[in-house]
């Protein structure tokens, strides 16, 4: 029986033999670059170590606050990142588009909390971060209105490569680290629309969903005295705008 | 509280949105194009409760929304803000609790958001437009967490990060029909102790986080 990530990979090769054949066909080309944004990268950040400090949701439920401790709220990460974008259209209405993406944690993740000491509350100070690569291949439709505007809709998956590391530092000493790598194969949805300036230049919009994280992983510090697993979650929405150059074969 | 605001909102975000806030009136001028519309709409699962305990069991909280909108068209550019109100029109009950450390049994959250979104329009021949955009979100909350037996009172906020993808429909020559869809993602910091143990400290957050569906009607003045 076939795993889920061997059927992902057969769907990703039909779809990439698909666009391998598209020269022959292929109405038009576009090489584009993106940047933009994505709420919460990284999922929760859920990992075994935040059980020890009574934490079931990572991130979420880590901030807590009492009067006489300084603590800061712990945000959700705020990735910004950009990719370049490939696209081939096939009969005008038809197409399959390669991106590549990179995307790292610009905002949160950073703060003070509290966890209880053996009956008494501590310090503790969080530090997350984040970055993701990752190579969305779709295919679908895109359908034209006059010659300004083309609006897209495609599917598929993306290789993505994630990358994340935690830091929790108790006010009395010590650092309990946890670095954790891996990938998976996220399913992807995508809208896109392009607003031609002329016949060759179009400026674009994207909203892209992914679906889909790494298995669970194992810290790779081993000096810190802790060994912690997690799952590097690839789920979010992310936006996008850039501009593309669209060349014609006929 | 000027602290408080300066961590939320970090220099390089208060630098765009004052270029945008600066180019909002000169590209509406621009353009001659400044549209202001009025919403209903709906939110589900305010709060999202079941993601801040796995233990709940949950009926998630489902708000309506009333609001007002502007939205500013500089060519192929648009800037949408507004003001949104949240007030629940069914409160979020916990079904079945298997975390006894944190008793909640109902809650009920209004809530007041702020959007500003930056994007692309995509005219759809003569009928109307498709856009799509990203932007941030202010949300201010009060509310009632009913918890071990006693009703407290609860307020937070929080900036958020999202999008928005919306078509425009042609009405008459001033008047469009709008629909909107937007997510945002925000939460705030622990604003109320609702756990027994270990500490007595503060644990509970709102969750803004969701789906919003807005439809309304948008007049374009200029």
């Amino acid at each position: 029986m076939p795993s889920d990530k061997i059927y992902i990979l057969r769907i990703a090769l039909l779809i990439l033999l698909t666009a391998a054949a598209g020269p022959l066909y292929a109405a038009s080309f576009s090489v584009g670059a993106q940047a933009g944004f994505m709420p919460s990268l990284g999922g929760n950040l859920h990992s075994s170590t935040h059980e020890t400090i009574g934490v079931h949701n990572g991130i979420d439920g880590i901030n807590r606050s009492l009067d006489g401790y300084d603590t800061s709220t712990i945000d959700r990460l705020l990735g910004a990142g950009g990719g370049i974008v490939l696209r081939a259209t096939f009969y005008d209405y038809f197409f399959v588009r390669l991106g590549g993406n990179f995307i790292k944690n610009a905002r949160g993740g950073k703060g003070t909390t509290l966890y209880d000491n053996a009956g008494t509350p501590e310090l503790l100070e969080v530090d997350y971060s984040v970055f993701v690569i990752d190579t969305p291949l779709t295919a679908g439709l895109a359908v034209p209105f006059w010659k300004d505007v083309r609006i897209a809709f495609s599917v598929g998956a993306a290789f993505a490569y994630g990358n994340y590391k935690n830091s929790l530092k108790p006010e009395s000493g010590g650092d309990v680290k946890g670095k954790f790598r891996g990938y998976g194969f996220p399913l992807v949805i995508l809208v896109e629309g392009d607003y031609f300036l002329n016949e060759k230049i179009s400026l674009t919009a994207s909203l892209a969903y992914y679906k889909g994280s790494t298995d669970i992983r194992k810290d790779r510090y081993r000096t810190d005295g802790d060994i912690d697993f997690a799952r590097i979650d690839f789920t979010g929405y992310r936006f996008s705008m850039g501009a593309s150059r669209h060349f014609y074969s006929r | 509280m000027r602290n408080d605001i300066a961590r939320a909102v970090p220099k390089w975000l208060a630098v765009c949105c004052a270029v945008v806030v600066f180019l909002l009136p000169s590209a509406a001028r621009a353009q001659q194009y400044l549209g202001v519309g009025f919403h209903v709409g709906a939110h589900y699962d305010v709060g999202n409760m079941s993601s801040y305990n796995p233990g709940f069991e949950v009926e998630p909280q489902i708000s309506y929304i009333l609001g007002v909108s502007f939205k500013a068209n500089y060519d192929f550019l648009f800037l949408r803000t507004g003001v949104d109100i949240a007030f629940p029109l069914l409160g979020g009950d916990v079904l079945e609790n298997s975390d006894p450390t944190d008793p909640i049994e109902k809650y009920s959250i209004s809530y007041t958001g702020l959007p500003l979104f930056v994007g692309l329009n995509f005219p759809v021949f003569d009928i109307g437009e498709f856009y799509l955009g990203g932007g941030i979100a202010y949300f201010l909350a009060t509310g009632t967490v009913t918890h071990g037996g006693a009703e407290d009172d609860i307020s937070a906020s929080a900036l958020g990060f999202g999008f928005i993808a919306g078509m425009q429909l042609h009405l008459t020559a001033s008047t469009r029909l709008y629909m909107e869809w937007e997510y945002i993602d925000a939460r705030s910091g622990a604003a109320m102790n609702t756990v027994t143990g270990p500490q007595a400290w503060d644990n509970l957050y709102i969750d803004f986080t969701g789906h919003r569906i807005l439809l309304g009607i948008m007049y374009y003045a200029i």
